[in-house]
């Protein structure tokens, strides 16, 4: 009885807040609006952490997009996040239409979404891309509504912040909904898109079309997609004295110090470690490691090396090295996803895991969910340093996830978030480097070891298969291992 | 079972946060005792030993001030709080370290007198939570009889427990049995595991240092509860009480010694089969990693199993046993002395050995747990605090990943001769236009101009002995910048800095101890 009251109090509450800040679209904007924004469907689906061999349960997510270019509709990275199918609504419609992910760069933020429905193809049309806003320029923010009605907010931008991965714009906005890809307007045309909303400060941030425009062209451009450059080197503030003394800053120069360089990535053989970089790509930088963009005022650097530009490109600096002023160039190098000795976290993707005399083995990734257990700690450390560490010989770090209690891992229920050192006495460097341990048994036995203070694991190798059956019978467990390259 | 360090493990009490220690902290309405009136209260007919037992268990006043490991030139306030102790002999009173720790006054009252006697404290020992204090008053002992130690109570077995726990000013009485016996954590360090024994007599805060009878002897101490629990309480066992009472028979207290191993459980046949282990032999424990600078480290190795403590068979998970009961093995190494010998039998390689280990005292800076009754070590240098990483210290409020770095550092890491003894923190930065810009917080120290300080005292003298201007400190951790200490501005700062913070001392730095 009081459920259902409460029920009807959330119903009639949820009515109330219908944003009452949204006007109508502007007459003669609006067909060509009808034509561009989408609301898309997502059936998002992802295995289990806890049993990869199972699929999760299957959700729905909304978002938004805007056709920019044919077929192609531009949205944020996260509304197709772990995606199994992917539907477009358009403009004062209730129907779906199927459509598919073409593209997606989660470091960017943004997604593609392509279409060849034949409905689609001729109701969709792309809205241009604009010019780039700067501080105090007002512009709309449109979306579908309710009833996919389309709704115009206003906007006003004040203030830019940027970073490696691209330069975001801070508006002021009446629309409070979450931002999930609403399109910014200026004159009709596209200059940004909106990311996130913070309701009641009346703010929103956007995703400057300089950072769609580049996301674009790369994946419009012939050729592979080049991306971002990954990171290259630290650098440390140099507002402190006693670091200034130490670089040996004069008083009117200013900088950052690059502290350590990644083998093999950008800067590397051409900056050394203690050099100050006092200007990059023609800007002067200060103490704090900022620089004073043209249009939109004072900018993190890193938007130099990473957030203005594609891997591959070549920029200029000027350095300080032991006390001489020096004008070097590099290349800003990308780093490919294989390149991470701990990669990002699952997406839909199949994981990769075995299942090994009970032991679910597993590739420790971003967004492994690790205990503060004692081996926890170690993979904790691996992952810190996973921007720093080059991959070198270990490309990647296979653990133990849990342990599937049997009468042939009695006593082993300790070994638990454990970074596998060797099995069998050779080191596993990846998870290919797990089966091809496995064909070479110590003795009568496969042996795990490990790198925290935990006992070995002893399976006989003779058994080991039976023992995998019956843990697999026993636990429902649909398939032993899916390594990439195995069937899927 | 966990991996287990002999008897002491490190980062134990984060598993035992629950059970808590029972000081009775005192209200300020409460400091006032209501006098005794009339003569012995009431004697069951059926206890009457009760009435000249009254005398010998007495009520412990404490006011004690810890210390401030965050501010360490500084104290907090002085706390008061009550226990319970019992005459033991030779004008010596029984009671838990955590009655007497940091004690800056304290007094003792008897349960037939009015009047509360000045006291201090002989030994304390704070491994296994027990002390000794005296009173020089000689007026105090009149009629005191001392309480025998008695031996272990069996299972189910009846006890009373005598004190002055919450609820009232006058001793009281709770009965129960013995519920349970086994190794457990001590929470007052958070790092020692001793026998313990549980009944459900009620033992509740104020009961600490009180004694548990039976047949008119002394078969336990209280000393810890356990919250969210009912009926249930724990008593320090009358061999861990022997333990102490021996060991400050040369008027110094040593502690426990240490084995020091870190180990794991030998259930898996499959594993014993791999270690060599023949079929018919039982039992057995895995040797995991010898402990740097403790007793077995040189005499074991990985992968040894240790079969047989003083001719005393392990079992698999690590219990020996004592009459009826199997109880950690940590046990058998319990009852020795520092000095002492114990022996091990081992299976290495499919042979069977003895070896023989020298029990030794725990490094004072690898000892895990808290420590109590010592000022905490520091330097200020200008605008930087630095300290010694110890457990005390995480209890002050520091990080969980500065515990958790401790724990994996030692367990893992740490090899004799080749791991620094002690880590160095740059715990904060004082507030100065010298230190402008410099955040740091828990940064842990690296090396010192290329040199890793072995512990604090190495580190305090790397600085003192330094003849640069400019010394670098590196820290651990990917990205955390140097810090150049500019060593003529901080001379010129320095006095400043002191008077602003209201420093006095401007170091605590104990002399290195010889290994």
């Amino acid at each position: 009885m009081h459920r259902t009251v409460l029920r009807a109090a959330l119903v009639a509450a949820c009515f109330l807040l219908v944003p009452a800040a949204g006007h109508a679209a502007d007459d003669d904007l609006a067909p060509k609006l009808r034509g561009a924004l989408v609301r898309l469907r997502v059936t998002g689906q992802s295995y289990e952490t806890s049993a990869p061999w199972k699929l999760g349960r299957a959700y729905t997510r909304a978002g938004r997009g805007v056709v920019v270019g044919k077929g192609q509709i531009l949205c944020k990275s996260n509304v197709v996040a772990n995606q199994r199918m992917i539907e477009v609504e358009l403009a004062n419609s209730a129907r779906r239409y199927p459509a598919k992910l073409l593209h997606v760069d989660r470091k960017v933020g943004l997604a593609i979404v392509g279409f060849d429905d034949k409905h689609l193809v001729e109701t969709l049309k792309p809205l241009p891309l604009g010019e780039p806003v700067k501080l105090d320029d007002e512009f709309d923010i449109y979306q579908l509504g309710r009833d996919n009605i389309p709704e115009r907010y206003d906007a006003r931008v004040i203030r830019a912040s940027a970073s490696s991965s691209g330069l975001d714009l801070l508006l002021k906005t009446t629309c409070s909904d979450s931002g999930d890809g609403q399109v910014a307007l200026k004159d009709g045309k596209v200059v940004g898109l909106l990311t996130s909303t913070y309701g009641s400060r009346q703010q929103g941030t956007i995703l400057s079309i300089e950072s769609l425009r580049q996301y674009l062209e790369d994946f419009n451009a012939e050729g592979p997609y080049l991306g971002k450059p990954g990171p290259g080197f630290w650098t440390q503030q140099l507002l402190r004295q006693d670091l200034r003394t130490y670089f040996g800053l004069a008083e009117n120069q200013h900088g950052i110090a690059v502290t350590r360089i990644v083998p093999g990535r950008t800067g590397h053989g051409v900056l050394e470690e203690g050099d100050v970089l006092l200007g990059l790509d023609g800007f002067d930088i200060d103490d704090e490691g900022k620089f004073v963009h043209d249009v939109h005022g004072r900018l993190s650097s890193s938007y130099l090396l990473g957030g203005r530009r594609k891997a591959g490109e070549i920029v200029k600096a000027k350095i300080l090295r032991k006390g001489v002023e020096t004008d070097v160039e590099f290349e800003l190098k990308g780093q490919k996803p294989d390149e991470k000795r701990v990669p990002e976290g699952w997406g839909a993707e199949r994981p990769q895991f075995m299942v090994v005399g009970g032991m679910v083995l597993l590739e420790l990734t971003s967004s492994s969910s690790i205990s503060r257990s004692a081996g926890g700690v170690l993979l904790r450390r691996f992952r810190e340093r996973a921007n720093w560490d080059p991959p070198g010989k270990r490309r990647r770090v296979i653990y133990v996830d849990r342990l599937l209690q049997d009468k042939a891992n009695k006593g082993f229920e300790d070994v638990y978030h454990q970074p596998i050192k060797t099995i069998n006495g050779i080191e596993i460097l990846d998870f290919k480097s797990v089966p091809k341990a496995l064909e070479t048994p110590e003795g009568a036995y496969h042996v795990f070891r490990f790198d925290g203070l935990t006992t070995d694991v002893v399976i006989p190798a003779d058994e080991l298969d039976a023992i995998n059956k019956r843990i697999a019978e026993k636990y429902k467990v649909t398939r032993l291992r899916y390594l990439r390259g195995d069937e899927d | 079972m966990p991996n287990r360090l002999f008897a002491r493990r490190p980062g134990a009490w984060l598993g035992a946060a629950l059970a808590a220690a029972l000081l009775l902290p005192i209200l300020p309405a409460w400091a006032e005792d209501e006098p005794a009136k009339g003569g012995p209260a009431v004697a069951a007919d059926n206890e009457p030993d009760l009435v000249k037992l009254r005398a010998s268990v007495v009520k412990v006043f404490t006011v004690s001030q810890s210390e401030n490991y965050r501010r360490p030139w500084q104290r907090p306030r002085p706390q008061g709080s009550s226990g319970s102790a019992f005459f033991i002999g030779d004008r010596m009173l029984m009671t838990n370290a955590h009655v007497i720790s940091d004690a800056k006054n304290l007094q003792v009252k008897r349960a037939d007198r009015v009047k509360r006697y000045e006291a201090r404290v002989l030994f304390a020992g704070h491994d296994c939570d027990l002390a000794v204090i005296t009173v020089d008053d000689d007026a105090f002992w009149e009629g005191m009889r001392p309480l025998e130690i008695a031996d272990r109570p069996a299972m189910r077995s009846k006890v009373m427990t005598i004190g002055y726990p919450t609820g009232g000013q006058k001793l009281s009485v709770t009965e129960g049995v013995v519920s349970r016996i086994e190794v457990n954590t001590y929470v007052h360090s958070g790092a020692d595991d001793h026998l313990t024994i549980q009944t459900d007599a009620a033992i509740n805060p104020g009961n600490s240092g009180g004694p548990v009878l039976q047949n008119g002897k002394v078969c336990g101490v209280a000393f810890q509860g356990r919250m969210f629990a009912q009926n249930l309480g724990y008593m320090i066992a009358p061999s861990v009480i022997q333990h102490f009472i021996t060991d400050i028979k040369d008027d110094v207290y040593h502690g426990y010694a240490e084995l020091g191993i870190y180990m794991a459980n030998l259930r898996n046949q499959t594993l014993r089969k791999f270690l060599g282990m023949p079929k018919d032999q039982e039992g057995g424990m895995l040797v995991l990693k010898p402990v740097p600078y403790a007793s077995a480290s040189g005499k074991l190795q990985r992968n040894d199993v240790i079969l047989k403590i003083d001719g005393v068979k392990i079992e698999s998970d690590g219990t020996v046993k004592i009459g009826d009961e199997f109880l950690d093995f940590a046990f058998v190494v319990e009852g020795k002395q520092i000095g002492e010998t114990v022996t091990l039998t081992v299976l290495r390689k499919g042979k069977i050995f003895d070896v023989e280990v020298t029990l030794k005292e725990w490094s004072a800076r690898m000892k895990p747990g808290r420590v109590y009754d010592e000022r905490p070590e520091y330097m200020v240098l200008g605008g930087f605090l630095f300290v010694p990483l110890t457990e005390n210290y995480i209890g002050w409020g520091s990080s969980n990943d500065l515990s958790y770095y401790m724990q994996s550092y030692y367990r893992t890491v740490a090899e004799e001769g080749k791991t620094r003894e002690q880590l160095v923190l740059l715990s904060r930065v004082l507030p100065d236009a010298s230190t402008r810009y410099i955040r740091y917080s828990d940064a842990i120290v690296d090396n010192v101009d290329g040199v890793q300080p072995n512990d604090f005292a190495h580190f305090v003298k790397l600085i003192d002995e330094s003849k640069k201007d400019l010394i670098k400190v590196e820290f651990e951790g990917v990205n955390t910048a140097p810090l150049i200490l500019d060593m003529k501005k901080i001379r010129a700062v320095h006095p400043e800095i002191l008077k602003k913070n209201e420093i006095a001392e401007d170091r605590y730095v104990r002399a290195k101890e010889s290994k």
